[in-house]
């Protein structure tokens, strides 16, 4: 089972400003006679963050340091749900294999919300329709805060339910919305976890969903309580399996009582 | 070759941005003053890219091709700013680094320049 960056109050990853980088590693020769020989030693990124916290309370303070302490500095591992990314592995492609169709099929792109082409046309064939995908296949969050979220245009005013299952497809949490006609709406479900099941990310079933066609975009599943500002994948997937903490010191800054404030470095390997 | 993409305002780069041509010219000064130089490379351009405020969306879009060059690895691709084309492109950086300032506000500083002409 995964041991977790914890969350702070509210479900709370970071606060604001929140730095997340993206690293490639390249070794370079540069000739003088003008050819470049480069030689990429990452085919992916590896993760590198910084968690600035200006206003913590006591409380947090100590979650923070005896994590801190339970992984003796930059000596343990443990999984970082980025609240900058996106626990849906495929978040505009409906067709991969990493979507569960119950009695779904999905079509070509159609417009997005945002004025590209990157949405997808999906049609329910039978009165109970529904798309689900894991956001955390390893389980073990329970206490964690996530929260569910997709872009969703219906062609007639219709109902649509998103929520999360667990692993025996038993709901752990789902709101159900009404969609106009014709417009983007989005929709989301944020959940407090009570299990520590794995946890999939469920769009459409308590009979909302028929045999309509339903224009789809940007599913997402962000480490926080409401559904954040939209991020792709895959190229922003959310979940970092090997991190460590990038610093021995934890240093605290009170300015006042339940008034603290820290700087977090976190960096992921292979 | 791939082409830098242009975000939801139509274009590659938004204001604040800054260019640069940049000359390569050795010069080796000898004791008595004189000097002799020449051109060690063509003139090469600079971009200095800052995305601030964009939201999540067009923040994919520029993620999305510093992964498809994998930072500064692949030199082959090209960005048209101001109506002007300019090839051989390379990241100046490994890295891409989002700061996260307001909800779904992003901010991201890219380096870009020309590693050879035509």
């Amino acid at each position: 089972m995964p041991t977790y960056y914890p969350q702070i109050y509210g479900g709370v990853i970071t606060q604001r400003p929140y730095v997340a980088a993206l690293e490639y590693l390249t070794s370079v020769a540069q000739q003088a006679s003008g050819p470049r020989y480069g030689y990429a030693w990452r085919d992916e990124p590896l993760g590198r963050w910084e968690l600035r916290y200006a206003a913590l309370r006591e409380a947090d303070v100590q979650a923070l340091e005896t994590f801190f302490a339970q992984m003796e500095g930059r000596l343990g591992e443990f999984t970082y749900l980025d609240p900058g990314g996106n626990l849906v592995r495929y978040s505009e492609d409906f067709s991969h294999s990493s979507w569960e169709r119950y009695t779904v099929t999905t079509g070509g792109a159609t417009t997005d919300p945002f004025g590209g082409n990157r949405a997808m046309r999906c049609t329910g064939t039978s009165g109970n329709s529904m798309l689900a995908t894991y956001v955390l296949p390893e389980g073990g969050a329970s206490g964690f805060t996530i929260c569910g979220s997709v872009w969703v245009r219906a062609q007639a005013a219709q109902q649509l339910a998103i929520g999360f299952i667990d692993s025996g497809f038993n709901v752990v949490s789902h709101r159900t919305w009404e969609l106009p006609a014709g417009r983007w709406v989005r929709i989301w479900c944020p959940v407090a976890l009570a299990t520590n099941s794995n946890i999939r990310l469920l769009i459409g079933g308590f009979g909302t969903w028929g045999a309509v066609t339903l224009d789809l975009f940007g599913a997402q599943c962000a480490p926080t309580p409401g559904p954040g500002g939209y991020q792709r994948t895959p190229g922003n997937y959310g979940l970092h399996a090997k991190c460590r903490f990038d610093q021995d010191q934890l240093e605290i800054e009170y300015a006042g009582p339940n008034a603290a404030s820290a700087v977090v470095r976190i960096v992921e390997y292979r | 070759m791939p082409s830098f993409p242009e975000i939801r305002s139509g274009s590659a780069a938004l204001y604040p941005m800054r260019r640069a041509r940049i000359h390569g010219t050795a010069v080796i000064r000898f004791v008595d003053d004189t000097e002799q130089r020449w051109r060690s490379s063509p003139p090469m351009m600079q971009f200095v890219l800052e995305y601030r405020d964009i939201n999540g969306y067009d923040l994919s879009r520029l993620l999305e091709f510093f992964r498809t060059v994998k930072g500064r690895f692949d030199t082959t691709w090209d960005i048209t700013v101001g109506g002007v084309t300019y090839h051989h492109m390379m990241f100046d950086g490994d890295a891409f680094e989002v700061v996260e300032s307001k909800p779904d506000r992003y901010t991201v500083r890219l380096t870009c320049r020309q590693w050879r002409r035509e």
